[in-house]
């Protein structure tokens, strides 16, 4: 089995994994997790380790972030066995205190500022490792997003890579930056290492993931779709806020299945 | 800074003059984050996390309300050791208007779980209670004048965070005051023979000493820059300890300014001046 396969194996699994939970929990953001998944597993089974860091920005992907830790082995079975019971500690959006994930994000806008406070951190101490986060495309709307990437351009903080889950939508409305937009953006604030990668071929954000030669701060647009992997849900704004019915469930476990 | 490698500053464009020998001398730990008050505090968070004991530095509007949502999930919940240090306090910055003028602020940053919320009156107090933050472990605000205030007092060396601080003895009036306009209480005393109470630590707040200095006295005055977060909470603490008093509230009222002028003839505008006080309190007494 390549690498690759390998990972798009644990993808489908989680996939399948969390149609249930969202099922059972009722909770909302499907969309947004699937458009983030394989980056989530690419990430956790390849790409970091002990010295790295990571700050989901876009909080409501907390489901995929906490599949994605239990697969990993960071999130014991009984935390994550809590999810949707009343008093659990995980939320929606991540609470603070939980063991792996280093802030409660859910308001948009705040990741890349805290991941750049702690690659700075990390810069002046002197210390290894990489801070990642991961955006949604609509939260570059945020003057606080647009503030941080100035200013990690001008500190030149080569130590952070910021991943953008351009799904193409936003709460409302399609997105209002699209990925060739972002990436004006970025490059017009002082960032040199911008790749745009296809969000389905764990390959292309492996590569942009682990390439060693870094120019300044990394910016990976990883093109995704809405709900992608789930051909009967992909790009349908109504999986950022509906779970799926139980009936519905079984549908998309079994077109996964099909695909086996 | 010196002795501590783990200290960071970080300013959003102010600092002029005064940070500028600070930043000559530790150019990686004095930063200046440009006009970005909301990427500032969620840096300052960012830090923090990592170990980092981190100023934050910024005209009060601009740090605390404009980039609250900041203060509040990046640096409170997560319950990180970020001072947040702003300046301006109350009508301090006068004729610059409004938009520069906090009479909220006691509120709002006391609004905010595990904050520590210190409003100086002097810049002695100023150095003393900064070097005493370094035990807190939490996140604390504290709000300063605009520059140049004169030292008000030689009771420095009692001064502890959570405890209110007597500055003067009297029999029948007590004076709670906090923040600069401490000076204006302290005038006000002179002639009225009153005690002055110290609120320089607003939150974690002292209930028990001014329920201690309360006893006995007639007429309980209260004097800040703000829109009457201090008379407020001072009655909240005499609530039921069954104190017979005479309340009065020398504070900014609730409104916006609209007359520009210096803050001393804008607090004496509005009621907070040692004349006034002396005028009100005996009319109170009489
Ligand atoms: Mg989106």
């Amino acid at each position: 089995m390549t690498n690759s396969q390998d990972l798009s194996k644990i993808a489908r699994e989680l996939r399948k994994e969390l149609i249930v939970k969202h099922m059972q929990t009722k909770m909302a953001h499907i969309g947004s997790d699937f458009s983030c998944l394989n980056a989530l597993v690419t990430l956790y089974m390849k790409v970091l380790d002990k010295d790295d860091r990571f700050v989901l920005s876009k909080g409501h992907a907390a489901l995929a972030l906490y599949a994605v830790l239990h697969r990993a082995g960071i999130m014991s079975d009984e935390v994550y066995g809590t999810l949707g019971q009343e008093g659990s500690m995980l939320g929606e959006h991540p609470l603070y205190g939980i063991k792996g994930i280093e802030f409660a994000t859910g308001s948009l806008g705040h990741g890349l500022s805290l991941a750049a406070g702690m690659a700075l951190a990390k810069k002046l101490n002197g210390e290894k490792g990489i801070v990642y986060t991961l955006l949604s495309d609509g939260e570059c709307q945020e003057g606080s997003t647009l503030e941080a990437m100035n200013f990690i351009a001008r500190q030149q903080l080569e130590n952070l890579t910021c991943i953008i889950d351009a799904n193409k939508w936003q709460a409302y409305d399609r997105t209002l930056l699209p990925a060739d937009k972002l990436e004006k953006e970025f490059k017009g604030g002082g960032w040199e290492d911008i790749r745009q990668v296809d969000a389905r071929k764990f390959d292309e954000l492996q590569s942009a993931l682990t390439d060693p030669k870094r120019r300044g701060p990394r910016l990976i647009i990883s093109n995704s779709v809405l709900a992608m992997g789930v051909k009967e849900m992909e790009d349908q704004l109504q999986w950022h806020y509906k779970p799926p019915t139980k009936e519905q469930a079984e549908q998309f476990l079994a077109s996964l299945d099909k695909e086996e | 800074m010196e002795d501590d490698k783990d200290t960071i500053l970080l300013t959003a464009d102010l600092g002029w003059a005064s940070f500028d020998q600070l930043r000559e001398k530790y150019p990686d730990r004095v930063l200046n984050m440009g006009l970005s008050e909301q990427a500032m505090v969620g840096v300052s968070g960012g830090m923090a996390k990592m170990g980092k004991n981190v100023f934050v530095y910024s005209i009060i509007p601009f740090m605390l309300y404009r980039a609250f949502e900041q203060v509040r999930d990046d640096v409170c919940y997560p319950d990180l050791p970020v001072r947040l240090v702003g300046t301006g306090a109350g009508l301090s910055y006068g004729d610059a208007g409004s938009t520069h003028h906090p009479f909220e602020d006691l509120r709002i940053a006391a609004a905010l779980p595990n904050m520590t919320v210190l409003s100086p009156s002097d810049p002695k107090e100023v150095e003393v209670l900064t070097e005493q933050t370094r035990n807190i472990k939490h996140p604390v605000y504290m709000r300063l004048g605009r520059n140049g205030e004169p030292v008000l007092h030689d009771k420095h060396n009692q001064i502890r965070i959570g405890k209110a601080l007597k500055l003067t003895e009297g029999k029948e009036v007590l004076i709670v005051s906090t923040g600069v306009v401490t000076g204006t209480a302290l005038e006000a005393a002179r002639v009225l023979n009153a005690e002055v109470l110290e609120i320089h630590t607003f939150k974690p707040f002292d209930e028990e000493a001014v329920r201690k200095e309360a006893k006995g006295k007639s007429v309980i005055a209260t004097v800040e820059d703000c829109t009457g977060a201090l008379e407020e909470r001072v009655a909240k603490a005499l609530a039921g300890a069954g104190s017979e008093y005479k309340p009065l509230a020398f504070k900014f009222p609730d409104q916006f300014t609209h007359i520009s002028a210096k803050s001393e003839y804008l607090l004496e505008h509005y009621g907070i001046s040692a004349n006034n006080i002396v005028e009100q309190v005996k009319k109170a007494m009489a």
